[in-house]
């Protein structure tokens, strides 16, 4: 009892210093797990973007059916055009329309102290033919993790006095800007100071495109053009209520 | 006495580990926003470049059919510049690439994580005459070629020190007439 009182001052010292270093400790591997999500976000929204990039970068103006992107509540619910389904096949590639759609993820997640519904981005992609049997000519073709913020897309016109955010791209369509952000689950909140770490976990990405080539192609070819409006398959249900 | 020094010593010590550690956590955080800049940098690069090699190669070509070979018809370098073409005033919205010359704006990009945290840049446009069989090189006297190399360089605007350089990009294309008539 006696050393105990004698070294009160440094058991209680030593004793604290021991539990503010744990938590230092702590939030070092909360960092680095920021990081890592931070990384994770941007690879992700790199991804999708990449795809649209691939697809508008070989767009096909056909005639009567231009470029649609329509739009919902300030965000881009739709975006549609022709599209050569494989550009490696040269002038043999075959035109297909593409549409990417944002999808309600039916979940909420936690970006900078506040909720934000989630979405998702999808690829469709109509050849002429109902692949996968559902009845629709527009088939999945994969799409975004469930993470997407906010989606913008603009049919912009040559001289950029137009950009197109609900309805057809303008007459003399040049290009096309996407923005984009998107969002990966981070760590729980600990400590005060993580306020002002907590959009790590967001990525927002822009990008602008300029088809390599905007010829107008027409639909009297042997092939028939892919209807860019035929119905898309059903929007995914919300998940059941327990 | 000894008790108490070792006291100060381990608080000390502690004091210099925990200041590390924060170092290194800001200097993490600073990297991630670093990156989400540059991004939007890029961005803000890349379309503003595309806007301007959009347009017509020259005024002196406006309104040609086909492309000039013709090196006498395009405008010289001294009336490079917004209003320097004829019929043009400073309001003149920009119709060829060149118009883009000298121009400085400052654009705000706004994010969309509903934080506020906008970022400003500065953009500014610079072009002129590069030879043709050789982009890299400028024009000798900047005299008119049938290639224009449009550069537009975004800076970040920051308004205190955040212990990191401000974001820079620098992107460059070159235009020539029948570049322009394709792809423009």
């Amino acid at each position: 009892m006696a050393a105990i009182l004698d070294h009160l001052t440094a058991i209680l010292v030593g004793a604290s210093l021991l539990g503010v270093l744990l938590f230092v400790q702590h939030r070092s591997g909360q960092a680095a797990v920021e990081a890592t999500v931070h990384q994770a976000a941007q690879t992700q929204a790199f991804s999708i973007m990449e795809s649209i990039e691939r697809d508008a970068d070989n767009m096909r103006l056909i005639e009567g059916a231009r470029p649609q992107v329509a739009q919902s509540e300030g965000r881009t619910t739709r975006l549609t055009f022709h599209t050569l389904d494989d550009p490696s096949d040269g002038e043999n590639a075959s035109v297909v329309a593409v549409t990417y759609r944002l999808e309600s993820t039916y979940r909420t997640m936690t970006v900078d102290g506040q909720e934000r519904t989630i979405y998702r981005i999808a690829r469709y992609v109509n050849d002429g033919v109902d692949d996968d049997g559902d009845g629709s000519l527009y088939d999945y073709t994969g799409g975004s993790t469930e993470g997407v913020l906010s989606f913008d897309a603009r049919l912009i016109s040559r001289d950029g006095t137009t950009a197109i955010s609900n309805g057809d791209a303008p007459d003399d369509f040049s290009r096309v800007s996407v923005n984009l952000a998107v969002a990966i689950e981070g760590p729980a909140r600990v400590a005060g100071d993580q306020a002002a770490t907590a959009t790590t976990n967001v990525s927002q990405q822009g990008r602008t495109f300029r088809p390599l080539t905007l010829t107008t192609v027409s639909d009297a070819g042997p092939d028939p053009i892919p209807d860019p409006s035929a119905p898309l398959p059903p929007l995914p249900s919300p998940p059941p209520t327990p | 006495m000894g008790q108490t020094l070792l006291v100060v010593v381990a608080i000390l010590v502690f004091s210099l580990f925990a200041l590390n550690q924060h170092r290194a956590r800001a200097g993490a955080e600073i990297s991630a926003m670093g990156r989400e800049i540059e991004l939007a940098a890029t961005e803000l690069a890349n379309a503003r470049l595309l806007a301007a090699t959009s347009l017509a190669f020259d005024e002196g070509v406006i309104g040609l059919t086909g492309f000039t070979v013709d090196p006498a018809v395009l405008t010289p370098p001294g009336s490079f510049g917004a209003g320097n073409d004829p019929d043009e005033d400073e309001n003149t919205p920009a119709d060829d690439v060149d118009d883009f010359h000298g121009v400085t704006t400052t654009v705000t990009v706004q994010r969309n994580d509903q934080t506020g945290r906008d970022i400003r840049f500065t953009v500014t446009y610079s072009v002129r005459y590069v030879l043709p069989d050789a982009p890299a090189t400028p024009s000798p006297g900047n005299n008119p070629t049938l290639a224009k190399e449009v550069t537009v360089n975004v800076v970040e605007e920051v308004d205190s020190d955040l212990g990191r350089t401000p974001v820079t990009c620098t992107l460059s294309q070159v235009v020539t007439p029948a570049w322009n008539a394709l792809h423009g």
